[in-house]
């Protein structure tokens, strides 16, 4: 029973994770339709703002504020610079650009800081704890809350407010939204800042959890995010967090319970085509956003 | 009102509209025809922001309006509906109303406010009224039938509470009696509110029947202009209609 207790906290605090990249992608593939591959160069970028400044200041809040702050910027300044002028292009444009931009970002943190991962101890609110005969690190736990706690918000911003009426208008029908008074440029810079800053707060964590980090760090959540994005249905803040929590369940508890059948990533995979045998759009998603 | 100057449109190679000034007069309606490909959707979408002119200005009370975009025109009140309904699939009948009303409502903080309940509401539902969509409020919109779709467009464009509405083909795909009620409703928004409305229509009998003053487009020029009657005695209109053996009589 402990192992098992033991097993599903990591799961869903990797998922939690997982979930925090996936939220920033779902927003912009919803109003876009670019999957923005780039997004986890913008998390690679604020993992080690994260690094730095608890480095310099060893406040892990000063720290998470300023990874959420620099991959806000670097997202918003990626769709400014690179998407905005190839929006009329054929999709697979700005895909390839992302792609690239993902590359270049890697690479350059890999001649900055090293191609090495670098250790990353955050001292904040880490102790053991007992849980229904577990020992539980309360870290995991923080990572759960801080993540369920920014969907929460974010699904309120997008599903309760104006703003969240024009996003959904827009990713809908960009031109009904226009008629209806929506600045269309507006809220992709609102959602490219909401969705980066959320990537930022899960370079954080992820530093926050392992413990390290490193350049390369990017390359499998790239399209891991992908897979939970599918999994929730394209477009969906829920669906993306639920997404999140049942990839890192399923790799953590299967890969317990069968280390030596499959690598961690296969069950993601199967877990994937699983779904989608039933659901083709995902869970919370429909036909018109995929 | 709203008016064209020398406006030009070309995509490419081809000439969509070409050197075409007219002018919507306050308070009537002007119907603006002509056959498959003569430029009429491009018209409304100009007016309406969508498409930039390459040459020429569109002014809006002696405003010019050509830079600004289309989320800028509906906030000044010049409200566009579709030829083919777009009903967002996620929103219901009176979701996609509210979303319309108010129009300012999607500028600076006033975005981060919550949904618009109460009095938006009581507004939501007079323009539901006024289109004879009460009874399909919680309905998802695109599910509605084509005609009932028809008139949720309309009812999107009122909500903006517009004082210019650009109708393009309203009656498309709508039976005879639906047209005839759908021209009533048109007829009574531009008698009772003072709607200045433009209406491009393929049904000539509807769009003549209802305009003050019309406009014919033919290979994105402007063919003809004046009353109805006029218009369709003009034997350049009858050659564009229905070939130069007709014009002759």
């Amino acid at each position: 029973m402990a192992e098992i207790i033991l097993q599903v906290v990591d799961g869903l605090a990797i998922g939690s994770i997982y979930a925090g990249i996936a939220l920033g992608l779902t927003l912009v593939y919803g109003l876009l339709r670019i999957l923005h591959i780039a997004h986890a160069g913008v998390y690679v970028v604020g993992a080690y703002t994260a690094y730095m400044v608890y480095s310099a200041t060893g406040s892990p809040l000063a720290s998470m504020a300023a990874a959420m702050a620099s991959s806000a910027l670097l997202g918003f300044l990626i769709n400014r610079l690179f998407y905005k002028p190839l929006l009329d292009q054929p999709r697979y444009v700005p895909l390839m650009v992302s792609i690239a931009l993902f590359i270049v970002m890697e690479e350059l943190v890999a001649n900055v800081f090293g191609h090495y991962p670098k250790g990353f101890h955050v001292e904040f609110l880490s102790r053991d704890i007992s849980l229904a005969g577990a020992t539980v690190n309360t870290r995991k736990i923080v990572v759960f809350v801080i993540v369920l706690a920014a969907t929460l918000l974010t699904w309120a911003l997008t599903t309760k407010t104006r703003l969240g009426v024009a996003s959904q208008a827009a990713a809908q029908d960009a031109e009904t939204a226009m008629t209806l008074g929506v600045r269309i440029p507006l809220i992709i810079d609102f959602n490219f800042l909401l969705g980066s800053a959320l990537a930022g707060l899960a370079g954080f964590l992820y530093g926050y959890y392992y413990g390290v980090i490193s350049p390369f760090m990017g390359g499998v959540v790239a399209y891991k995010g992908l897979v939970v994005i599918v999994l929730g249905g394209f477009g969906s803040v829920m669906g993306a967090y639920l997404g999140g929590i049942i990839l890192g369940l399923v790799e953590q508890v299967m890969t317990a319970l069968y280390p030596h059948v499959l690598p961690r990533e296969a069950y993601a995979f199967i877990a994937l085509i699983a779904l989608l045998l039933f659901r083709p759009y995902g869970i919370f998603g429909r036909r018109e956003m995929a | 009102m709203l008016r064209l100057e020398n406006v030009s449109k070309h995509f490419g190679g081809i000439r969509a509209l070409d050197g075409v000034s007219l002018s919507l007069r306050e308070g009537r309606i002007t119907g603006i025809i002509g056959p498959n490909g003569a430029g009429k959707t491009t018209l409304l979408r100009v007016m309406a922001g969508f498409y930039k002119p390459t040459r020429g200005r569109v002014y809006y009370r002696d405003r010019d309006v050509t830079p600004l975009g289309p989320h800028e025109r509906a906030r000044l009140g010049i409200a566009l509906t579709f030829q083919i309904p777009r009903a967002p699939p996620e929103f219901t009948v009176g979701q996609l109303v509210q979303a319309a009303v108010g129009k300012a409502m999607y500028r600076g903080a006033a975005m981060l406010a919550e949904r618009d309940r109460g009095e938006v509401w009581d507004r939501v539902h007079r323009v539901l009224e006024r289109v004879g969509l009460s009874e399909y409020a919680e309905r998802e919109a695109s599910q509605l039938p084509l005609g009932l779709q028809k008139r949720l467009e309309l009812a999107r464009a009122l909500a903006l509470e517009p004082r210019v509405l650009l109708l393009d083909e309203p009656s498309a795909g709508m039976s005879p009696e639906e047209a005839r009620e759908l021209a009533g409703l048109v007829r009574d928004l531009n008698e009772k509110e003072g709607l200045t409305i433009a209406i491009v229509e393929h049904n000539v009998p509807l769009a003549t029947g209802l305009s003050h003053y019309m406009y014919v487009l033919h290979y994105g020029r402007l063919l003809s202009e004046g009353e109805p009657g006029e218009v369709l005695r003009d034997p350049r209109v009858i050659e564009a209609y229905l070939g130069a053996g007709y014009a002759r009589g």
